[in-house]
C-alpha cells in the first residue's frame, strides 16, 4: 500500500506542476466576406457584386471613420457626416455607440461600413468594433454587416 | 492472554489518503490542457469588458494565430517567418484535404490572439491574407479585465 502511494503521490506531483490554469478569454466572432476588401466594401465575384449592388441600393449603410492620434489612441470617429471628438477615447465610444443606435434604430439602418485608420492600436480596434458588434436593429436583430477596412 | 507480536502494532489506514490522492489525480488529468502549444502565453490580449464568452462550433477546426507585439507570428508554437505563403499553404492543404474547390470558403475558423499594442494595420493585413485564401471565420480574442492578459 505504500509503494502504491508513493507511486500516486508522484502522478499527483507531475500533474501540480504541469497545472497551468487559463485565463478566461473572451472573443468577438465574424464571418466576414472572401477576398480584398480594401478595393471596395464587399469584394465578391461579379455576379456577387451585381446582387449585392441591388441589395445596397436599397439598404443605406452607416459609414464610419475612426481616426486615429500618433499614438494609435482614438482621436475621434466620423460618424456619417457627425463628428465625435473628446480628449478620453471612452466619452467618444459611449457617445459613438449611443449616437449609432439612434441611427440603427431606424427601419432602413442595417449595414455598417467600419474605417479604421491604419495605425490605430488594435485594442482601440476591437472596442470600436464591439460596440458595432453589441448594436441591435430596429427589428430587434444585432447588426451582423459589418465591413472593415483600413485607411 | 495473548502473546505481544507485530500484529498488535498500530499501522495508520492508507487507504483514504490513497482515496484523497486519486480524487487529485482525477481533477488535474481532467484540467489538464494539451493544447497550450497552440497559445502564446506571452501575448498580452486586449480588454474589452463587455465582450462575452461564445461557443464555438462543435464540428469546427481552428487555426489559432498568435500576432506579437513584435509584429512576428507564432502558430502551432512555432515563429512564421512569412505568414502570408504561410496562409496559402495551409489554405491549399485544407482543400486538399476536404476536396474543396478553389473559391469556395473553408470550414476552419482562425483565431486571431493579437497583442494589445500592434497596430490595426498589422491585423488586417493579417485578415486579409485569411480572406485571400478562403477563410471568413474569424474569432478574435480578448479578455474582460485589465487583471487578466498575461500570465504571470
Amino acid at each position: 500500500m505504500a509503494a502504491m502511494l508513493d507511486m500516486a503521490f508522484q502522478l499527483l506531483a507531475f500533474f501540480i506542476l504541469t497545472f497551468n490554469p487559463g485565463e478566461v478569454e473572451a472573443q468577438i466572432s465574424l464571418l466576414l466576406p472572401l477576398e480584398n476588401p480594401l478595393q471596395s466594401g464587399f469584394s465578391q465575384s461579379p455576379s456577387e457584386a451585381a446582387a449585392e449592388m441591388a441589395l445596397e441600393s436599397l439598404a443605406f449603410p452607416v459609414e464610419v471613420e475612426a481616426y486615429a492620434g500618433s499614438t494609435g489612441d482614438l482621436v475621434r470617429i466620423k460618424l456619417g457626416d457627425q463628428e465625435i471628438a473628446s480628449d478620453e477615447a471612452t466619452i467618444i465610444l459611449e457617445t459613438f455607440s449611443q449616437k449609432l443606435a439612434n441611427i440603427l434604430s431606424v427601419p432602413g439602418f442595417d449595414t455598417v461600413h467600419l474605417r479604421v485608420e491604419a495605425n490605430m492600436r488594435y485594442e482601440i480596434f476591437l472596442r470600436i468594433l464591439d460596440r458595432c458588434v453589441q448594436q441591435k436593429l430596429a427589428s430587434g436583430e444585432p447588426l451582423t454587416k459589418i465591413s472593415i477596412t483600413q485607411f | 492472554m495473548h502473546a505481544n507480536n507485530a500484529s498488535d502494532r498500530c499501522e495508520p489506514n492508507l487507504v483514504p489518503i490513497l482515496d484523497m490522492v486519486f480524487q487529485l489525480i482525477t481533477f488535474f488529468m481532467l484540467v489538464i490542457n494539451f493544447k497550450a502549444a497552440s497559445v502564446d502565453r506571452e501575448l498580452e490580449l486586449p480588454v474589452i469588458g463587455t465582450a462575452a464568452p461564445t461557443l464555438a462550433e462543435e464540428d469546427s477546426d481552428l487555426l489559432v494565430l498568435n500576432l506579437r507585439s513584435d509584429g512576428k507570428v507564432r502558430v502551432r508554437g512555432e515563429l512564421v517567418n512569412d505568414p502570408v505563403s504561410f496562409i496559402s499553404i495551409e489554405s491549399r492543404t485544407i482543400r486538399q484535404i476536404n476536396g474543396i474547390a478553389t473559391g469556395k470558403p473553408l470550414p476552419v475558423r482562425v483565431v486571431l490572439r493579437g497583442d494589445r499594442t500592434i497596430s490595426t494595420r498589422s491585423v488586417m493585413n493579417l485578415v486579409d491574407a485569411c480572406r485571400n485564401s478562403g477563410f471568413n471565420k474569424f474569432d478574435f480574442f480578448v479578455v474582460r479585465s485589465a487583471t487578466q492578459g498575461k500570465n504571470p
